[in-house]
């Protein structure tokens, strides 16, 4: 097997990957960019015309809630998805009868396809249909009958609880490795040292769970930019683009208004800060554990 | 050895890689012949299940593939908006189907760029075509000297209306504004929705946009688009503000920001909306509800403050079947599809369009019965209706795709009362300005 480890071999054996790789996540990426720096209906030859694009979008109010709903998203997320995973995942490590199923369960929603999540969620946030509202109506709570999808302020906050509904068990399965990983021993030795069980969970357990901590957080980031049927289905981006994000006001410019130049730099800049929010809480996340 | 073995082993993979990354030179269809001998023409529809949600289109093609029997027809068929992306996209691969369905401003666009077939010749050598189909409904299709498409139906759009409803409430189904909003007060009143619409589908405006050529539309739009005159004028911004009244008086449903156009059309056929903002395609549908015997047609309200004759009905060409100008280097195929066009737009193909409840684009000979087809009746019967003054296009159809795509919003922003009448009509400003 010798052979096998030689610089050279490995690059040829390599060489497969990299050129699907290349053909299918880079050139892509470099041919979008191209496209973000001209006016192209997507018919015909395009026109090149710089920045102007990127100019056009500092001034797109659709753009700016666009991000700030993302942003919302993102935020929810955050606070309600990495700490119920991680709560999730201690559940699930405790050693109970039915506990596998129970595993399993949690882990449904994540391999519900996403235009059925936003399927089932439609009936469940609707203002008018919705579940929440007429049982709140029924139980003659009406007042707190809400838009939670369709009004002015709250969807992107409900599709932020649907992605965190979503996604909880394949979080918590991620966390639930992480767990597994942490040797019995640390615990046992941190015992006989008197510890209890709130500082082994702040000493130890999320010291080391750090690095699956990291892993989460670049999916929920990740996750969060490219949201787009879960919106489609309970909104459309409406009412009027109010709860539109990036990915589906990208989509709305680029196949329904035809402005696919235009569309190419909203998913230019939606790359960019995806790779720019992961690298600094890399980056943040690394400067930590230095400290 | 090994060493040697697996360089050429790597090597033939990467030749296989390669292979796989180049461009498709091969004709998407390999046994379009160049002589006598069976042709295989490519189809390509706007929706994704043609024989269920177009089925005139569905039975042409049936009927065709009898008559000729050399010809096979390879049909595809993709939600209208994937459709047209996967047009564009194959334009760009030069593979464009032989025949497909586009909507009129990329298809203009196609055709300066020489993609399109020309149909000039078809329609000389086809008289009895050309004579068949609404002359303003070639001439839609007509630029830079070539007839580029034809058109692939009857666009006819304007308020379906369930009269038990009118009956029950004591409402004169409306005729002007004023009795439309009279109508949405006592439904409003009544619990009861009076303009079934659903704004996450935002292009379901078709009524609205018929309302917008009784305020001078097709008068200004060419102004509009030299820069010499507004969106905002004072005329639209009378249409937009009664459409904000509608909206205060409760005429849309209160979820209509949530609704898909397809709820809406439940919303009717269920008997929960008085009216039905949509078009003729909906006439199967209607026809097989429990409203059928109730339901009819109407061209929407007329205006006292609108602009020239309000007497307009809403029945233009919809959108151009075209074929790809590559057909032409292929004389089998070439003929293939003149025979295809030939046979749409004749008698044989106007019966299968009548037999499945849609309006024939050429001049239909044939009868109607009305006892077995009430809805289908009423509506031939609309189109029929002397004293109608029919406009050009559809307003959304003239304007390029962005325009028309914010045009939507905009009357489904004053719907939705996100944005006032002024503020909506500005955004189409900005909009043509770009």
């Amino acid at each position: 097997m010798i052979w096998l480890s030689k610089r050279r071999t490995i690059f040829f054996m390599l060489i497969p990957t990299l050129i699907v790789y290349l053909g299918y996540i880079i050139m892509p990426v470099l041919i979008s960019f191209y496209y973000s720096l001209t006016e192209y209906t997507g018919i015909g030859a395009a026109r090149f015309i710089g920045l102007d694009n990127f100019n056009r979008l500092l001034n797109d109010s659709l753009f700016w809630i666009s991000l700030k709903n993302t942003l919302i998203v993102l935020a929810v997320a955050l606070l309600l998805l990495l700490p119920g995973a991680f709560l999730l995942a201690l559940l699930l490590n405790v050693k109970v009868k039915g506990g596998n199923a129970v595993k399993a369960l949690n882990f449904a929603p994540s391999i519900v396809a996403p235009i059925l999540v936003g399927l089932i969620w439609v009936f469940i946030l609707d203002p008018q249909m919705g579940m929440i509202n007429v049982i709140l109506t029924k139980l003659g709570l009406g007042q707190f009958a809400l838009s939670w999808i369709g009004g002015k302020t709250l969807t992107p906050y409900s599709i932020g609880i649907v992605f965190t509904w979503q996604m909880i068990g394949f979080l918590a399965t991620i966390f639930l490795a992480g767990l597994k990983m942490i040797p019995r021993d640390v615990y046992e030795s941190s015992s006989m040292d008197g510890a209890s069980k709130v500082q082994q969970m702040f000493r130890i357990t999320i010291p080391m769970m750090n690095e699956t901590v990291k892993i989460n957080v670049i999916l929920i980031i990740t996750g969060v930019f490219k949201i787009f049927e879960t919106v489609l289905l309970l909104t459309n981006g409406g009412p009027n683009h109010l709860s539109e994000v990036m990915v589906t006001y990208m989509y709305n410019v680029t196949f329904t208004s035809g402005e696919y130049g235009y569309g190419m730099a909203i998913a230019t800049v939606t790359f960019l800060l995806t790779l720019i929010f992961s690298l600094v809480y890399m980056s943040l996340s690394r400067k930590s554990i230095e400290e | 050895m090994k060493n040697r073995f697996s360089i050429i082993l790597m090597a033939c993979l990467l030749i296989l890689s390669l292979a796989a990354c180049g461009s498709n030179s091969t004709p998407k269809n390999e046994n379009a012949s160049s002589g006598a001998g069976p042709v295989t023409l490519s189809i390509a529809m706007h929706v994704a299940n043609v024989k269920e949600q177009e089925p005139y289109m569905y039975g042409i093609i049936q009927k065709f593939q009898e008559k000729y029997p050399d010809i096979k027809i390879d049909l595809t068929g993709a939600e209208t908006q994937e459709h047209v992306k996967k047009m564009k996209m194959m334009s760009q691969s030069g593979n464009l189907p032989d025949i497909f369905w586009m909507l009129p401003a990329p298809a203009k666009e196609m055709n300066k760029a020489g993609l399109l077939l020309d149909l000039t010749d078809f329609l000389k050598s086809n008289p009895e075509v050309a004579a068949g189909i609404d002359s303003q409904m070639v001439s839609d299709y007509q630029d830079g000297g070539k007839q580029f498409g034809l058109p692939y139906q009857a666009l006819v759009t304007g308020l379906w209306y369930n009269k038990a409803l009118f009956d029950q409430y004591k409402v004169k189904v409306p005729e002007t504004y004023e009795e439309l909003l009279a109508a949405a007060k006592v439904f409003k009143a009544n619990n009861v929705v009076t303009i079934a619409k659903g704004s996450k589908d935002t292009f379901s405006t078709w009524a609205f946009l018929g309302m917008l050529t009784r305020y001078g539309f097709f008068d200004k739009i060419a102004d509009i688009e030299s820069g010499k005159e507004k969106f905002n004028n004072p005329d639209f911004l009378k249409l937009f503000n009664k459409i904000d009244e509608l909206r205060v008086n409760g005429a849309f449903p209160e979820n209509v920001s949530t609704l898909s156009y397809f709820q809406a059309v439940e919303m009717f056929t269920g008997g929960k909306a008085a009216m039905l903002d949509a078009g003729v395609w909906e006439t199967k549908k209607i026809e097989g509800s429990p409203i059928a015997k109730t339901a009819g047609f109407s061209w929407g309200p007329t205006f006292s403050d609108g602009v020239g004759n309000q007497k307009i009905a809403m029945a233009v060409a919809a959108a151009p079947l075209v074929a790809s100008a590559k057909v032409k280097d292929d004389p089998a195929k070439y003929d293939a599809v003149q025979k295809f066009f030939a046979f749409f737009y004749s008698q044989e193909g106007a019966a299968v369009m009548a037999e499945n409840e849609a309006p024939p684009v050429v001049k239909y000979t044939g009868t109607v019965d009305k006892a077995k087809y009430p809805v289908y009746a009423e509506v031939i019967s609309k189109l029929n209706e002397p004293g109608w003054e029919r406009p050009k296009a559809q307003p959304d159809l003239v304007v390029s795709e962005a325009v028309a795509n914010q045009l939507n919003d905009s009357i489904y922003g004053v719907i939705n009362g996100i944005y006032k009448p002024e503020q909506a009509l500005d955004l189409i400003d900005q909009k043509v300005a770009k």
